[in-house]
């Protein structure tokens, strides 16, 4: 179903999304764009734009458009597994102990979410659902969440969605699209519940012409990506080279900061840390962000396995684009480039997978 | 929608302690989780955390648990009471899926902590004897002090091959004395399944043997150990090569993984 | 459980944790506070299972006390960038103290101090080493709570940059900030990064880190690494010692 709307139809789209989620958006704080909940409309960073490289961040104000920034630099993973989230709280009496399970429930909405970062979604569900044993945790918050995908206008120095798997077509389980056009936007509604939220406030279908308009621009998107990355036999490629010295390089320079695995949307590895009480009558178990570029991560029995800098960059980048592959059937990397921006070293991850397939 | 949630714990009874040796305590425990031969189970503890133990054995509902004591879950199992109360989940993980090696010969290998992971095992091709021809359980420990299971040792030699050596010398001790490996050395290998438990360095030395003599990687699997804190492949950190070992192993078939474990820091 | 809280040559701020903790700590029936001069007038020396040592050993009586201290104690637990690092008076280590003497001190012979500032893990056995400058309060509940619980103090092997991340910051290093947060550990919730200010690394040194990566870093936006490593309070650290000495050459 497609409609079209003007920037007060958008403003009625997130007043009633409003009404029944908790809402959010990006939005501008100390000069980052980053989602953020409890924001309204008006502060939708309408007409910025992103400069964006290898350790380098922009904002520019732009000309009279709309969605010209890109995706902020957090994701959507902060709000579906909170860096800390009590996983559950056991209370001990009389050397008994019970349990109290913290399942979520709140119903939250994402206005403005790019191709990229759907996909990342897609790819966390197969993660945390697609398995024996789906976590109830990330699919209460799953299941009631509302999603608006918009499209991108232009892609940044750092993107390079176009070569993981992130197609133009594909939606990506979003509930409606939109996609701007001059001054006004095409509204896709994709699911039930977007088509019923997008009927609820009776506006205009749109015309065959504007469909095809909006088609032009995405494609227009796809001219702009400076960055490109061949994915054929990636895979086995980087195997091939799994104990290559040029990830010795890449070791020397190399934090192991964990900032490209906080600021990825698809890493998804925790810890599970007990908080007690100094009474020792009630203790917590609360998921917490990990990452495998933490010392402590690959331990056992207090031997790392993963005992150089070296050898966790490379599980990381391993993981990503090849390892990924053989558990999901699809890369962990879907180029946004978040990572790249974020590395206080400069670490590109798609100029040093490039090189690592070629050597 | 009603999901299990599998951070639930379970309760579970101590229905027997038996001091294996001076840092290692076997116990009895009966509750609801009905594992598989190769599985294991996380044990809670209350403010210390969880930690994965093997199923050493099962029967009626009562499973053994052979727990070293090194770290703080696992610290709490040196005063744990009889008729006291545990915490688990599970059970996880694949199991030996032993059903192929029927109407071959079988050889187990199991170093140090390792034996807690094929014991079962080996009770179970001992039921199913006929199912298979000759059967071999080599058994390496680091030295007397540290052997488990030590009144069990006549009852399985009497079903099968099972062989003892011990790392260093011992008044107290009769038996051989050397390494695993050359146990190894001392057996007739005829196209064989093969089943491994044991710190890494022990399982690449016991496959390089092995190979050497002809045995095809395909027949040999491994029970592998690594960190682990959800046991459902979420939390990556037993991740190993494209494997998460909590829920693709811990048994793995050794041509399946030999690519990885044979790099160093994977 | 028997505590005793001591100070050595430092500011008395890492002592002033216990009282922003004190009613916690107290909900505890098992705790006993024998020793703490900063709080009550009544102490007893005797032996204890925890001591808490602030400061860093200076002089010779200092020298002393450390051991008897270590001698009547079951678990040793050091306190605070002065105690773990030897503290802000360290940077006199690289320094040449005759010649800083005369500089500072009028009267030089009413001065009776070592010419080094050292860490308490220098001159005995430390259980756990609490970072800081000053010391997160609530890390010392949980510290306490663990020894009750005889559960092991385990060593915190993570940068502030996980916890910065956490919290929802963006690095301020990529935008600008010289920050030592890649190379300090963790502990503090990221306190400064949180405020737009670089982390000075109060927290001192992460073990395992990549010193040498973030030099060129800091080389590259012409900032002074020294300078930041001196001033961090854990310059004398024992795993920032001898880099800091290649920085001077």
């Amino acid at each position: 179903m497609f409609y079209i709307i003007d920037v007060k139809g958008l403003e009625s789209i997130y007043g009633s999304l409003k009404e029944t989620f908790h809402v959010i958006s990006p939005t501008l704080k100390d000069g980052i764009l980053l989602y953020s909940e409890d924001v309204d409309f008006n502060s939708l960073p309408f007409g910025y734009t992103q400069m964006e490289g290898p350790s380098f961040y922009q904002l520019l104000q732009s000309s009279g458009r709309y969605f010209t920034y890109l995706r902020p630099s957090n994701t959507l993973k902060y709000f579906l597994r909170s860096p800390n989230m009590k996983l559950l709280t056991v209370k001990r009496s009389n050397g008994e102990l019970s349990f109290e399970y913290h399942i979520n429930h709140r119903k939250l909405a994402f206005f403005d979410v790019r191709r990229c970062d759907l996909k990342a979604l897609q790819t966390l569900d197969n993660v945390y659902l697609n398995d024996r044993f789906p976590d109830p945790y990330y699919r209460s918050l799953r299941e009631n969440m509302f999603l608006v995908g918009v499209d991108c206008q232009t892609a940044s120095d750092v993107c390079f969605c176009h070569c993981m798997g992130v197609y133009l077509e594909d939606s990506y389980g979003a509930d409606i699209f939109i996609t701007e056009l001059d001054g006004r936007f095409l509204v896709t509604a994709l699911s039930k519940k977007g088509v019923e939220l997008v009927e609820k406030l009776h506006i205009k279908k749109a015309s065959v012409e504007d469909i095809q308009k909006a088609k032009e621009k995405r494609e227009g998107l796809l001219s702009t990506f400076k960055k490109y990355l061949d994915t054929k036999d990636l895979k086995e490629n980087l195997y091939r080279n799994i104990e290559h010295p040029y990830w010795e390089e890449i070791g020397k320079r190399c934090l192991s900061c964990t900032n490209c695995t906080q600021v990825c949307p698809t890493c998804f590895c925790f810890d599970i840390k007990e908080v007690n009480s100094i009474e020792l009558d009630l203790s917590e178990r609360v998921v917490s962000w990990d990452s495998c570029f933490n010392q402590t991560f690959a331990t056992v029995h207090k031997f790392n396995i993963r005992d150089t800098i070296t050898s966790r960059y490379r599980q990381w980048l391993m993981h990503k684009m090849a390892y990924w592959q053989d558990q999901f059937g699809e890369f962990g990397c879907v180029g946004c480039g978040r990572c790249i921006t974020w590395c206080p070293a400069k670490i590109d991850i798609q100029v040093e997978t490039a090189k690592l397939r070629e050597l | 929608m009603n999901v299990q949630n599998p951070y639930s714990l379970v309760k579970g009874k101590v229905v027997k302690v038996h001091r294996e040796n001076y840092n290692t305590v076997s116990v009895l425990v009966e509750s609801d989780i009905k594992p598989e031969v190769g599985q294991y189970v996380m044990f809670y503890t209350f403010g210390r955390g969880e930690a994965p133990i093997t199923v050493a054995s099962y029967q009626d509902g009562m499973s053994l648990h052979t727990v070293r004591i090194v770290g703080d879950v696992t610290g709490y199992f040196q005063h744990i009471q009889e008729e006291g109360t545990v915490y688990l989940r599970g059970p996880y993980g694949n199991t030996w899926g032993f059903e192929e090696a029927y109407g071959r010969d079988v050889i187990i290998i199991s170093g140090g902590l390792g034996l807690a992971a094929t014991r079962w095992l080996m009770e179970k091709i001992i039921q199913n004897r006929d199912n298979f021809k000759v059967v071999y359980s080599l058994y390496g420990s680091k030295s007397f002090q540290d052997l488990l299971y030590k009144e069990k040792y006549n009852i399985w030699a009497r079903e099968i091959d099972f062989r003892v050596t011990v790392g260093t010398p011992d008044p107290a001790w009769t038996g051989r004395v050397g390494m695993i490996t050359q146990l190894l050395e001392d057996i007739k290998i005829e196209n064989p399944s093969i089943f491994i438990c044991g710190p890494d360095p022990m399982v690449k030395a016991v496959v390089d043997i092995l190979s050497s003599k002809g045995v095809n990687k395909r027949e040999i699997k491994v029970s592998l150990e690594r960190h682990m804190k959800c046991s459902v492949g979420t939390c990556g950190h037993c991740m190993f090569g494209p494997f998460f070992v909590c829920k693709d192993g811990p048994v793995f078939r050794y041509s399946d993984i030999e690519y990885f474990y044979t790099k160093k820091s994977v | 459980m028997r505590v005793g809280v001591f100070k050595f040559s430092s500011c008395d701020g890492c002592q002033l944790a216990f009282f922003d903790v004190l009613e916690e700590l107290l909900k505890s029936r098992e705790i006993q506070i024998e020793f703490f001069l900063e709080a009550q007038s009544i102490n007893r020396f005797d032996t204890f299972d925890v001591s808490f040592v602030e400061g860093s050993v200076s002089t010779e009586e200092e020298e002393e006390r450390i051991r008897q201290i270590r001698e009547s104690s079951r678990y040793l637990v050091s306190i605070g960038a002065c105690a773990v690092s030897g503290g802000i008076q360290s940077i006199r280590n690289f320094l040449d103290f005759e010649t800083l003497k005369n500089e500072v001190y009028n009267y030089v012979d009413l001065h009776n101090s070592l010419p080094t500032s050292r860490p308490i893990s220098d001159y005995v056995k430390v259980n756990y080493e609490v970072r800081g400058c000053p010391i997160n309060a609530f890390e010392l509940v949980e510290i306490v709570t663990s020894i009750i619980l005889n559960k092991s103090l385990t060593v915190n092997l993570n940068p502030v940059c996980v916890e910065c991340k956490a919290k929802g910051n963006i690095c301020i290093l990529v935008l600008g900030s010289p920050c030592l947060g890649p190379i300090t550990a963790s502990g503090c919730g990221a306190l400064c990064p949180s405020f737009k200010r670089g982390c000075y690394g109060c927290f001192g040194p992460l073990r395992g880190s990549n010193f040498e990566g973030l030099k060129q870093i800091f080389k590259e936006r012409g900032w002074d690494f020294q300078e930041s490593i001196l001033s961090s309070f854990n310059s004398y650290n024992k795993n920032f010692r001898d880099e800091v000495w290649k920085l001077g050459s």
